[in-house]
């Protein structure tokens, strides 16, 4: 099988190719590199921020959610005690059952 | 260490004949593959400082190599998933018919040779470079290039004309 008659003959590549390639090989300053340096740190911070921030929104509407139970679960004379502690001491004591009357 | 613009220069000649056909027969697009050529030498010039000027063309092949497959794989993503894909080969103005109904055929040939065995191929068929340098660009143990490549050319044999060695 001879390559020239198979589809593996040597073709020619498109003319100009290193004048194209030079113009694009710059030197980089000593900015660029400083900035080149610090986009790992960028990434970083920028993942940070987009994951912790919908954590950190998703922690808080919890407690949020949890604490407005809580609140619903408390006896209606807590507010009232809060309001005022003689009613809320007294509201808060045990109701003592009247003793049955002996016979 | 480092190397500097005048041994990339003198590698891209070295390199760019052999480089672009190995990368044609994977691609099937020219301008594509020069500029996969282009991203793979700009990656080396990134990196110039930490580089020495006799290890620029194994280099070269295989970052190229790595480009062209990565880009295989989207491109074969992009077919999955229906959006559009070269479905046929670019054929440079300068070939007449029959030569372009010879590389469409070794395509198809081709694309039915283990993709490994199809890489040895071509830079074996393209590059010049050594058993040792090749097993080095492709990752592969040196005692396996000979038989894949044979392996490869006996099918591709069998593909192109269909004749089958006997057995």
């Amino acid at each position: 099988m001879r390559p020239e008659r198979t589809g593996l003959f040597p073709l020619d590549p498109p003319p100009g190719g290193w004048m194209r390639l030079r113009s694009r090989l710059r030197p980089e300053s000593e900015a660029e590199s400083r900035w080149y340096a610090l986009l790992p740190v960028a990434s970083a911070a920028l993942i940070a921020v987009a994951v912790i921030g919908p954590w950190q929104a998703h922690v808080d509407l919890s407690e949020r959610i949890v604490s407005d139970v809580r609140m619903r679960e408390q006896p209606a004379w807590v507010p009232l005690a809060s309001r005022n502690p003689e009613v809320g001491v007294y509201l808060a004591q045990p109701v003592a059952m009247p003793e049955r009357v002996k016979p | 260490m480092a190397i500097d613009a005048s041994e990339i220069e003198a590698c891209y000649v070295r390199v760019e004949r052999g480089l672009f056909n190995v990368l044609y027969r994977l691609l099937w697009d020219a301008s594509a593959c020069q500029d996969l050529i282009h991203d793979a030498f700009l990656r080396l010039w990134s990196e110039r400082a930490r580089l020495h000027a006799t290890q620029l063309d194994a280099l070269v092949y295989a970052t190229a190599i790595n480009l062209a497959r990565n880009r295989l794989r989207w491109e074969k993503l992009r077919h999955w998933v229906g959006l559009e894909t070269l479905d046929d080969i670019v054929v440079p103005d300068t070939l007449d018919d029959t030569r372009a109904a010879e590389l469409r055929e070794l395509r198809a040939a081709l694309a039915q040779l283990d993709p490994r065995d199809r890489d040895i191929l071509l830079l074996s068929e393209y590059a010049g470079f050594d058993t040792t340098e090749l097993a080095r660009i492709l990752a592969v143990a040196p005692g396996t290039i000979g038989s894949r490549k044979h392996r490869a050319m006996l099918r591709l044999r069998e593909l192109l004309t269909g004749e089958r060695d006997a057995p």
